[in-house]
């Protein structure tokens, strides 16, 4: 049996099946959840290539997971290194699929969700460039029907987010087409001397990883949906499209792959997170704030992996890009949630409409700042330890870049203190009164408990994650 | 000689259909062009690839718009339309609406005619030089895939109805596709690169027929 009918066929197969059995909407989301639980599971346990003593019955032979599969002529191998990446996908997947009864998200969440684990585990197995980005758009496909929910006119948004991401992927695999074909600075610019191929590949990353100025799908797309489903889509495929980019960058080495790359990889993340935390600072719509915010996070995560700036091999600061998704994806997801309850009770996001829902809905509201000042690095939350270590290194590298992505954050920082201020701003005498249901309540508790742990406790998990990391990024055996 | 001809029609049907794709309003005459556009895309694809995997192209391509016509067709409004029209002449003064892919926002047909003129004018400008930088890439080929590329990127940025933008998407996969076979004739990315074509058309179909989906589906 081989890692890849492990983790990719058989979660594909799943999610078909469960997808056929979309009717019976309770156990399609418990099976989802335990799959992906199982899956998690399956990769922190057992590793790839080395024999597994099965001790039910000692005449049994070892079982032995094959790395490769071929397929098509391809090959896809999943080896040990990339056992944290199954971990860390997978456990994402069980988390927000966790959440989605709360969110009230649609009944293909579940089975979407899997499937787009699937394809992901297949495109990080996938030898080639081409084909791991054919895979991640195959996944950004499944994800359409998540944020253009049945029943609802199709919007712009979703509309905006397909076409740039075909031609993002479009524009990657032709650029690593030419690359390969041509020889090394063929097609160079004579003004700049970067080959054309790399400005293309380059172009394609910014347009599937909402690079300004491509990034006005995402707003778009968290002001039309349902939030918890549009925060999954903006946690779970920027981390796919990065992880393409950290093995263009480290893994592959392309010829004609500068060092400056890593710089401009630094800017981009620069430009995102100030561009997502001044247009969070002004927005008035809290489902645009929350798309701003992912503009933002996806800025903090490309500055992550600008601190490894050897070309062709991982030094130990990958660890900080690795060790941002834990609480990234603990903020969104919560900011999602609460969102969604509160777009449950009060359709109307806007801040007009949300005047004094606090008292209304007081543990949605105040799981929806918390997880903004989280995402916004406020101290004693999760993503202020990893924010704290990525500014310490990126301070070596360019004082500049952590200037403004600190403003980036202070933006995230003033939409939290306006969304307090319309929650609460009421013009008649109020009462409290808690309006979410329990299901809700126990879900945002537990997840601000985490929250708080996790900015408390950084030591209990942040080594672990950032070591996950460099065994990921660290030469294939 | 005949392979020459053969490729200068194809590039031919690929401009006229991807000009006309751009264009027309009916969803059927435009089902019928990608039909066509996707004929050309092979012929031009055979000239490169071996037959039984240039042809993967011509089928994913073929049913890719037979999903989006199915998917039209399913649509609650047009179908109760067409059997009203099917039995009675359409008015004088009005196309009957269900032929339209737009309610009227499409751009004017000699801007839109002008605006194809321009990108194959950028066309014309670009594949010298890209025949220069990429070995093995013949004219008529760069200029089958520019073409496609533009006309895509035009469609899907003139309009914001979902079959136009998934049309518009078709043609610029499609284009690509074509650029791309002179780079690499790998049979798993002609496999993935068949399985995107259809997805974009099941995502599109999924796209048109959501609205109109129960909400607990």
């Amino acid at each position: 049996m081989t890692a890849l009918v492990i983790w990719s066929i058989f979660p594909g197969a799943v999610a078909f099946i469960l997808y056929s059995l979309r009717r019976w909407a309770q156990a399609v989301y418990w099976t989802a959840v335990i799959a992906a639980l199982l899956l998690a599971w399956l990769a922190w346990q057992f590793p790839i290539g080395e024999p597994i003593p099965i001790r039910l019955w000692t005449v049994l032979p070892a079982l032995r997971i094959q790395a490769t599969q071929l397929l098509f002529g391809g090959r896809f191998t999943l080896d040990n290194s990339m056992r944290p990446a199954l971990v860390l996908i997978y456990a994402s997947i069980a988390f927000w699929l966790g959440g989605s009864g709360a969110a009230r998200t649609h009944r293909l969440f579940a089975p979407l969700g899997l499937g787009i684990a699937a394809l992901f585990t297949a495109a990080l197995a996938s030898e080639t460039l081409p084909s791991s980005a054919f895979l991640f758009a195959l996944a950004a496909f499944i994800s359409v029907p998540l944020v253009s929910a049945p029943g609802e006119p199709t919007r712009r948004g979703a509309l905006r987010f397909l076409s740039y991401l075909v031609s993002g992927v479009c524009l990657i695999i032709f650029a690593d087409g030419l690359i390969t074909a041509l020889p090394s600075g063929s097609g160079a610019d004579p003004t700049t001397g970067i080959p054309a191929s790399i400005l293309i590949l380059a172009l394609g990353f910014s347009l599937t990883l909402a690079v300004v100025p491509f990034h006005t799908w995402a707003p778009m797309l968290a002001e039309e949906s349902n939030p918890y489903a549009a925060a999954f889509v903006f946690f779970l495929l920027p981390l796919g499209i990065s992880f393409l980019a950290l093995e263009v960058l480290i893994r592959y080495s392309l010829p004609g792959l500068a060092p400056a790359m890593f710089v401009v990889v630094r800017y981009a993340g620069v430009l995102m997170t100030l561009a997502g935390g001044v247009g969070a600072a002004f927005e008035r719509h809290l489902g645009r704030i929350l798309g701003f915010a992912a503009i933002a996070q996806i800025g903090m995560m490309l500055l992550a992996l600008s601190l490894n700036d050897q070309l062709g091999r991982a030094t130990p600061l990958i660890g900080v890009y690795f060790a941002q998704m834990a609480p990234q994806g603990l903020g969104l997801a919560l900011w999602g949630l609460a969102l969604r309850i509160l777009g449950y009770y009060e359709p109307d996001l806007d801040f007009r409409s949300l005047q004094g829902v606090a008292y209304r809905l007081p543990v949605a509201s105040a799981v929806l700042l918390l997880a903004n000042l989280s995402l916004a690095g406020l101290p004693l939350l999760a993503s202020f330890p990893i924010n704290v270590a990525l500014w310490s290194a990126l301070i070596q590298k360019s004082q500049s870049a952590v200037l403004l992505s600190l403003v980036g954050n202070l933006g995230l920082f003033a939409a939290a203190l306006r969304t307090l201020a319309v929650m609460l701003q009421s013009s008649e005498p109020n009462r409290w009164r808690i309006s979410e249901d329990r299901i809700q309540i126990t879900l945002l508790v537990a997840g601000v408990v985490m929250l708080t742990l996790a900015g408390i406790f950084p030591q209990a998990y942040l080594p672990t994650m950032a070591n996950l990391g460099i065994i990921f990024a660290g030469p294939t055996p | 000689m005949l392979i020459e001809l053969l490729s200068i029609s194809a590039a031919a049907l690929l401009t006229i259909s991807g000009v006309l794709i751009l264009m027309a309003e009916d969803w059927r005459a435009s089902i019928g062009l990608l039909a066509a556009q996707y004929v050309g895309a092979f012929t031009l694809t055979a000239l490169e690839w071996p037959l039984g995997m240039a042809i993967t192209r011509l089928v994913a391509g073929w049913i890719a718009g037979a999903v989006l016509g199915m998917a039209m067709l399913s649509l609650p409004e047009a179908s109760s339309i067409q059997n009203d029209i099917e039995s009675a002449p359409p008015p004088p003064t009005a196309q009957p609406r269900r032929y339209h892919l737009s309610p009227g926002d499409a751009p004017h047909p000699i801007f839109l005619v002008l605006s194809a003129a321009l990108v194959g004018l950028a066309v014309i400008s670009q594949v010298p030089s890209l025949t220069n930088w990429i070995p093995g890439l013949k004219p008529v080929h760069a200029w089958g895939g520019l073409i496609l590329v533009g006309l895509g990127l035009l469609k899907m940025g003139f309009h914001s109805q979902p079959l136009h933008v998934i049309l518009g998407l078709l043609l610029f996969f499609s284009g690509f596709e074509l650029l791309y076979a002179a780079l690499s004739v790998a049979p798993l990315a002609a496999a993935l690169s068949a399985a995107v074509t259809l997805t974009i058309s099941l995502t599109g179909a999924y796209l048109l027929l959501a609205p109109h989906m129960e909400a607990n589906e």
